[in-house]
């Protein structure tokens, strides 16, 4: 009995030295490994929209432009030109560029992929919305096509760069009864740098290249082949890197940051970018609509502890407005950390010693979002404000936003602007048709600012779009509707053997794999 | 949450109604259990962590940092003679965390054994002693939650009822109470038949009455085994919640929820989600030992 | 009644399980104050744009008839779409479930092959040393909490030791084997693809190692248990009686005795493992059901989550069915009635 025992383990533990036997393989070609930490969704360009998502767009389809580092390149657009109030817009076509088929994308395939992408009302035709419908597109000539916009609408090259182009006789040869949604959520009809590999939901994309892709290759040694790796947190992102499963990171905090840095073999990209978070305080609330309270608010939290007590590398937020986006107002005059003050306007409200209690909502097991409202709740218990930290799922925090009466007294929101531009910036979160969309939590309604930012939307000249936008920016800033906080950093760690990460302010998660270099990397 | 809602009903026919023998068993029982090491391990320990719970507000150094103090120039320290278990993302005392969230813990595992227990007792006893119809309905209704796991169903009841701790409970003992009803129906279903509930009912008592009087503290020993076997799997259960990130409302010292904060600083940052998952450990495996050495004492079949 | 029949006649008993397990389901799904729409929707959705997104969902009718659609597309095969990512329910459970299955019978299988002995050598030295020690090891290994554990173990054998990869089922930049029923471990098999058979192999053991843990206190408790019931028998006392060695006894007869008790509880503790999966594939980074689950409950995305628990609600009535048919097998006194 027990030596059949004894056997059994023996065969057990050979059995495990079996497996442990590490296992390596060789390849030929250039794979590009990237760690990415959601899933790829839906890569449908006319109903999916979220960082994955973008980075496999970019990869699969053309738009008519494409972001490069701090720049809007034309892309399929080879020139274009506009009227005087920015209503009808002209573009010509680059002949050269065609599908992964061999057909030419042309005018045709633009206006089809619009009006596709207008008639579904998918989660990124919000840039559209009011601005454009399904008839607003229309081919002149093989390779000329026009936009006649249903308004003036100065910032419309910067929504371009999402405008990805299918190839009509594909989706109609798949069309369904929903357009080809069905089929484009799992397959491409694109003409870009690569084509859908091994397609592993939940687990591993593959994105091979097309060698002779119409727009040519920065780089000779472009990825073969590039996998979108999917390694939900932090610690398996480092974990697989430092391992050499995967070449690049897109999920570290600071102190792995550090680490990595340190280390031979890897750098870190860290760029200050446009992802800007701010808790919105609602501006129609109980407490909160009294200007005063949300004053007193803003200047008890405590601005210098969040780059110390965060984990990703932020830059303070100078008012409505992250630093260095084209048009920020400086010398703003806005609250820092001052409990002095905070009480002095606290006593202005009818609750001059506090003993109120204020919600703070945001998205449950978020670290930072939870930190940062620890400081803010340090602070306010310092001026007798109690802060009611209240984690949600996201959903649940989505509809609180629908509705004024609903709305959180704070809550933290993360915000990036869709174009490099004002409007992109400002009127989806203060201007007051926006309610009930999760940007503008906050309720708020100035009647000014609302003339100013529809103003500026149909102002072609960009000195007096300028003007409205200080104004605009300037009572934002009076009227508090938000503690304006950080933009965080993008922070990604790469094996130094992949080079040519161009860092887009406005992409800032997805990596374009298309100009990758990867001369270094064995192969 | 692997053990739950497993145990096969066991009618244990020596405990009779005669007062004098009840007691006789009882003091049997004690015998056995203090004859049990491993079970008096367990016991004792549970007392110290009973202790600790009731006594970390007056004992901890610093227990303002498990009601939202926060200290962002000690951040991430290693366990050192002023934090003994080192300090976490906010530069919180992780020591005295840990020990605040001890009263926490042993609570969400107190109100979900009693909710489910009363629930599922309940419903199997109108089931087993009415039959019938109502036996047919509430016992459905009981398979209909025992076909899916209790950890699935928790992690689905409670992100529906929203975050917080009062619905990790909610939703832990809504999909608990299964196990406790079923086994009732069983235990109630052999009892009803004894001679001394006929008796019972021949001398004219009322059903509730004959069902709580007579039948069920009979029944009692085996639900407590049970519910001293699953209390420390709820325990588990509700910090896997936590973990996930549908439990306590910070900041609150929930363990699981720790433990979800220390894994972004894991391994290099090790004592953050080490000690809150030591915790756990520690209270699950001492009520495991004494569950096992009550399953000893009071279920005879597996006493051999 | 024949087995045939018994089987029969539990699988359409089913039936109304699986109705009610829907409606469940379903009630708790519509009842949430959350706005999954709008989270689909993204963070700048205009009015038109959640409407538009109801509309295809078809959440703008009334429930029941909202209930009644899923019903008759369950039956169909058409088990809805995620909100959230648009794929089909059905094939995205296709894709996970084998990958859980698969991660749970490496799971069953450690735990038997650790704790069937253990409970063997805990009864034949019945309250003596092996036993106690047997006894609290397994409950020292069952106490754990199962994520926590999958963290140390990541860390040790993964990034310390490096003897096993840190998560996942394959190595990302490797074609796994063609699927013929989606585990990586049979597939390669049955194309005699053992390279590929080790990797996988490879993948799924410090998982499964943790995720086994959660019942080996069960399996050693009723393997002992079992055995010493057997050990009582008459017949056995009689046999050692007449001076048959202790050793034949127990081979012969004890443990074919013991092994019904102990493939029942082994059966049951699959359906648990399979929950458990849950906490160990978040750790792992593990494609399974337990992060679909995960994923799909924090966004409140309902299709998936109605489709995961009809999934389970069927694979734990067949176990359930299966489980008594094989104790039936294993012990000709039992009759199906």
């Amino acid at each position: 009995m027990r030596n059949r025992l004894l056997k059994l383990l023996v065969v057990a533990i050979a059995l495990m030295a079996l497996v442990v036997v590490p296992v390596t393989f060789a390849q030929d070609e250039n794979v590009l490994l990237y760690g990415g930490n959601q899933d790829i969704d839906n890569i449908d360009p006319a109903t999916g929209e979220n960082y994955s998502i973008n980075a496999a767009l970019v990869s699969l389809y053309d738009a008519l432009f494409i972001v490069r580092g701090e720049d809007l390149v034309p892309n399929l657009v080879d020139t274009w030109e506009v009227n005087e109030d920015a209503t009808v817009w002209t573009f010509n076509l680059k002949p050269n560029a065609v599908f992964h088929d061999g057909s030419p994308v042309n005018a045709d395939a633009v206006v089809y992929s619009f009006s596709r992408m207008m008639t579904l009302q998918g989660p990124p035709t919000y840039r559209w919305a009011g601005i454009a419908d399904a008839n607003s597109a229309a081919a002149l000539d093989a390779d000329t096509v026009q936009f006649t916009l249903l308004q003036p609408f100065a910032p419309f090259l910067g929504t371009l760069s999402q405008l990805y182009i299918v190839n009509p006789a594909i989706v109609e040869a798949n069309k369904g009864d929903d357009f080809g949604q069905t089929y484009l959520r799992t397959n491409e009809a694109g003409s870009g740098p690569f084509t859908m590999g091994r397609w592993e939901i939940g687990n591993v994309y593959e994105f091979v290249a097309v060698q002779d892709y119409w727009g040519g290759w920065r780089s000779e040694n472009h990825p073969d082949r590039a996998l979108w790796i999917i390694r939900r947190d932090s610690a398996s992102q480092v974990n697989s890197l430092l391992a050499n499963e995967t070449h690049i990171a897109d999920t570290i905090d600071l102190i792995d940051a550090a680490r990595i840095g340190e280390t031979p073999g890897y750098y870190i990209e860290n760029n200050g970018g446009l992802f800007t978070n701010s808790l919105k305080i609602n501006t129609q609330g109980e407490y909160t609509s009294d200007l005063n309270l949300r004053l007193a608010i803003s200047y008890a939290m405590n601005y210098e502890a969040l780059p110390q007590v965060l984990d990703v590398p932020v830059q303070l937020m100078p008012g409505p407005t992250p630093l260095g986006f084209p048009g920020a107002v400086e010398g703003l005059d806005v609250p820092t950390y001052d409990l002095d003050k905070a009480r002095e306007y606290l006593a202005q409200t009818p609750w001059p010693q506090g003993g109120i209690s204020l919600d703070y909502v945001y998205v449950s097991g978020l670290t930072f979002e939870e930190v940062t409202g620890l400081v803010l709740l340090e602070g306010l218990a310092e001026i007798g404000i109690t802060l009611n930290m209240t984690p949600m799922l996201w959903p649940d925090m989505v509809a609180a936003c629908s509705d004024p009466a609903t709305g959180p007294d704070i809550i933290n929101i993360f915000t990036q602007p869709a174009y490099l531009d004002m409007d992109a910036h400002l009127y989806n979160q203060y201007h007051s048709t926006q309610w009930g969309s999760y940007n503008s939590c906050n309720f708020y309604k100035n009647e000014r600012v609302d003339e100013l930012l529809d103003t500026a939307r149909v102002t072609g000249d960009a000195a007096a779009r300028a003007e409205l936008y200080n104004e605009a920016q300037t009572l934002i800033a009076a009227d508090q509707p938000a503690v304006w906080t950080f933009t965080q950093n993008s922070v990604l760690a790469f094996n130094e053997c992949v080079q040519g990460y161009d860092f887009r302010p406005l992409e800032s998660l997805s990596v374009l794999f298309q100009d990758l270099d990867m001369t270094n990397c064995p192969t | 949450m692997a053990e739950h809602s497993r145990e096969t009903p066991s009618q244990d026919s020596s405990t009779v109604t005669l007062g004098s023998a009840r007691w006789e068993n009882i003091r049997r029982a004690a015998y056995r259990f203090r004859a049990n090491p491993l079970a008096m391990i367990g016991l004792i320990t549970l007392v110290v962590i009973l202790v600790i719970a009731i006594a970390a507000p007056l004992v901890v150094p610093f227990p303002e940092d498990a009601a939202g103090k926060v200290h962002p120039t000690a951040r991430l320290r290693a366990p050192n003679e002023v934090n003994y278990f080192g300090t976490d993302n906010v530069g919180r005392d992780i020591f005295s965390r840990v020990l605040m969230g001890t009263g926490l813990a042993l609570m969400v595992g107190v109100v979900i054994i009693f909710l489910a227990t009363t629930i599922g007792v309940t419903i199997g006893a109108l089931a087993g002693y009415f039959g019938g119809w109502t036996d047919e309905i509430l016992m459905r209704l009981t398979d209909i939650f025992l076909t899916v796991p209790a950890l699935v169903l928790a992690i689905a009841v409670t992100a529906a009822l929203g975050k917080g701790i009062l619905n990790v409970m909610i939703g832990i003992s809504l999909v608990w109470w299964p196990g406790f009803a079923r086994m009732t129906r069983g235990l109630v279903l052999s009892l009803k038949e004894e001679p001394f509930v006929e008796a019972a009912r021949g001398l004219g008592g009322g059903h509730l009455r004959v069902l709580f009087r007579h039948i069920l503290p009979n029944a009692l020993s085996p639900i407590i085994v049970k519910m001293s076997t699953d209390f420390g799997f709820a325990v588990l259960t509700a910090a896997a919640l936590g973990f996930i990130g549908l439990g306590a409302q910070p900041p609150m010292p929930e363990w699981g929820a720790m433990i979800n904060e220390g894994r972004d600083y894991f391994p290099t940052q090790w004592w953050v989600a080490t000690f809150p998952g030591m915790a756990i450990f520690l209270v699950v495996f001492s009520w495991n030992l004494l569950g096992d050495g009550l399953r000893d004492v009071l279920d005879p079949r597996s006493r051999r | 009644m024949s087995i045939r029949l018994y089987v029969l006649r539990r699988l359409v008993l089913i039936i109304p399980l699986l109705i009610g397990l829907t409606l469940l389901t379903f009630i708790i799904s519509r009842v949430l104050p959350g706005d999954p729409v709008g989270l689909a929707a993204g963070p700048q959705a205009t009015a038109e744009i959640k409407e538009a997104l109801r509309r295809e969902f078809g959440l703008d009718q009334p429930l029941p008839a909202q209930y009644l659609n899923y019903l008759t597309g369950v039956v169909r095969g058409d088990w809805g779409e995620s909100l959230y990512s648009r794929r089909s329910v059905i094939a995205d459970i296709s894709t996970y479930f084998p990958a859980t299955l698969e991660l749970t019978i490496t799971a069953i299988a450690i735990a038997a092959a650790l704790g069937v002995p253990a409970g063997v050598i805990s009864a034949l030295y019945r309250n003596k040393l092996p036993d106690q020690i047997t006894r609290v090891l397994a409950l020292f290994f069952v106490s754990f909490p199962a994520f926590w554990l999958a963290m140390i173990f990541q860390l040790i054998f993964g990034l310390e030791l490096g003897w096993f990869p840190v998560g996942r089922r394959f190595a990302a930049i490797e074609t796994p084997p063609a699927a013929i029923t989606g585990m990586y471990v049979l597939d390669s098999l049955l194309h005699l693809d053992f390279e590929s058979m080790r990797m996988a192999l490879s993948h799924l053991f410090v998982p499964a190692l943790v995720l086994s843990f959660g019942s080996l206190a069960s399996i050693t408790r009723i393997t002992r248990a079992s055995m010493l019931e057997a050990l009582d028998k008459d017949y056995v006392r009689m046999e050692r009686a007449i001076g048959i060695p202790n050793r034949v006894i127990v081979t012969k007869y004890v443990l074919r005795n013991a092994m019904i008790a102990t493939i029942t509880i082994i059966s049951l503790e699959f359906g648990w493992l399979l929950a458990g999966a849950v906490l160990v594939e978040t750790i792992f980074d593990f494609p399974g059901m337990g992060l679909y689950a995960v994923e799909s409950s924090l966004r409140l995305d309902f299709q998936p989550i109605m489709g995961i628990t009809l999934i389970y609600g069927v694979v734990f009535s067949l176990i359930n069915i299966l489980t008594d048919v094989v104790y039936g097998i294993l012990d000709p006194r039992i009759r199906y009635g």
